[in-house]
């Protein structure tokens, strides 16, 4: 199969998307598949992608479809994360909530890890230096902690300080 | 065809919530949990976006990887489900304050007798120095003015550190005398080698440490010192109220090479 081939990416909601290769490629999961099954004009089901997020992934995957792949030891070696995000990517994650936690599922499933990892440093990035009560209204979170459970955190955080 | 598992199994997302699910229904299953273990997300439709990440995902990203220990604990206070995931990479925290003194002729460093981090520590409690995460180290340095007037200008915490109020039995022709035998108990009791290998001794005994804070003590201690003493160091914070960080770029550059996250 060359390498400029076409694909066809068949989503939850039975939507066909076709793309090169080589864009496709960027999933761990996609590539695996086309390597299994060789040559064949069937469409590849994505059942846990939804068209309006593939379409999404597949822009990230088109802008970054010549990217070297990420080396082993920088996929492991957790102490050199950091959270930040090239422009590119910045703009591109711009998107609400809902879609970007779409995207990281997405992702995920799809095993495109810089991707992910674009998607988690976002969130990361929303929590950095916030309060827990900013956070919690970043997210929506609802602070389901008992009466108890709050007087132990309080209790725990005094005792832990040693302050 | 050769069958291959997804990454990751994203359970959250294949099995959606009851529809019609009420808070209240998500309050029983949650009071229905043990408090301590990680609460199942599956059929929780109430929870913001964030809870319904899988719990992979949401270790994934509520770690040092990404977050600083103040992060982690910010997020720990806000729901039971974070929680019950930031907690176990928050760890505990350990506060150990200094004091120290050096007038030119003297020398000499204490750890604050009450801490009940010290005490845990002289027990060797292997237990308890494991679940330590982060570790603040905090010293008050002793001005004096560089003659033997200087224990007029004795803190009145020196006086009280330790816990005893030493301030009631100074006059004027003790004042020396009660210093002498302070300074004494002091070293004696709560010393340690004011060299450079103070700080590196106090973080050997966390052997799980991820983040430190040194406050006013980056001087007691190398960049390549500290890695070696905590090797799973994630990030380090200085802070110098008194004076700039003396080579703050051999820091910056040292521990950037370790990929260790810098705070200044």
């Amino acid at each position: 199969m060359s390498s400029n081939q076409c694909v066809t990416l068949q989503t939850s909601d039975d939507e066909q998307f076709k793309v090169d290769r080589d864009v496709a490629n960027r999933s761990v999961l996609i590539r695996n598949m086309l390597e299994d099954v060789g040559e064949s004009e069937q469409a590849i089901p994505l059942p846990n992608v939804s068209a309006n997020v593939l379409k999404k992934v597949l822009e990230w995957c088109e802008h970054h479809k010549k990217d070297p792949e990420p080396l082993a030891e920088d996929l492991d070696d957790n102490r050199r994360k950091t959270t930040e995000i090239s422009d590119w990517d910045a703009k591109f994650i711009q998107v609400d909530q809902e879609m970007l936690f779409e995207i990281i599922l997405a992702a995920n499933y799809l095993d495109i890890k810089p991707l992910l990892d674009v998607g988690c440093k976002t969130v990361a990035n929303m929590i950095k230096g916030k309060q827990p009560e900013e956070i919690r209204k970043l997210f929506n979170i609802v602070n389901d902690f008992t009466p108890e459970e709050e007087a132990q955190i309080k209790k725990e955080n005094e005792w832990a300080e040693d302050r | 065809m050769t069958t291959r598992n997804p990454p990751t199994a994203d359970a959250v997302e294949k099995n959606p919530s009851p529809p019609g699910q009420t808070d209240e229904d998500v309050q029983r299953d949650r009071q229905a949990s043990n408090g301590s273990c990680p609460r199942d997300v599956v059929g929780h439709s109430s929870l913001s976006r964030l809870e319904r990440l899988p719990t992979e995902l949401l270790s994934h990203i509520l770690s040092y990887d990404y977050l600083t220990w103040k992060d982690l604990d910010a997020c720990s206070q806000t729901c039971d489900r974070l929680r019950a995931i930031t907690r176990p990479e928050r760890g505990l925290v350990c506060v150990v304050r200094l004091f120290e003194h050096n007038n030119g002729e003297s020398n000499w460093v204490v750890e604050e007798p009450n801490s009940r981090r010290m005490y845990y520590r002289s027990l060797q409690n292997q237990h308890f120095c494991a679940e330590v995460h982060r570790v603040e180290i905090y010293s008050r340095q002793l001005y004096t003015d560089g003659d033997q007037n200087y224990i007029d200008e004795l803190e009145p915490e020196f006086w009280t550190f330790g816990g005893v109020d030493w301030r009631d039995q100074l006059n004027s022709s003790n004042l020396d005398q009660l210093a002498t035998q302070r300074v004494e108990e002091l070293v004696a009791n709560y010393g340690f080698d004011p060299g450079d290998d103070s700080i590196p001794t106090i973080l050997r005994a966390y052997p799980n440490t991820r983040s430190v804070l040194l406050a006013d003590v980056e001087h007691f201690t190398r960049p390549d010192e500290l890695l070696e003493a905590v090797p799973d160091l994630r990030e380090l914070e200085l802070v110098e109220d008194e004076y700039e960080v003396s080579d703050e770029e051999i820091w910056i550059e040292t521990l950037a090479e370790a990929g260790v996250r810098y705070i200044a």
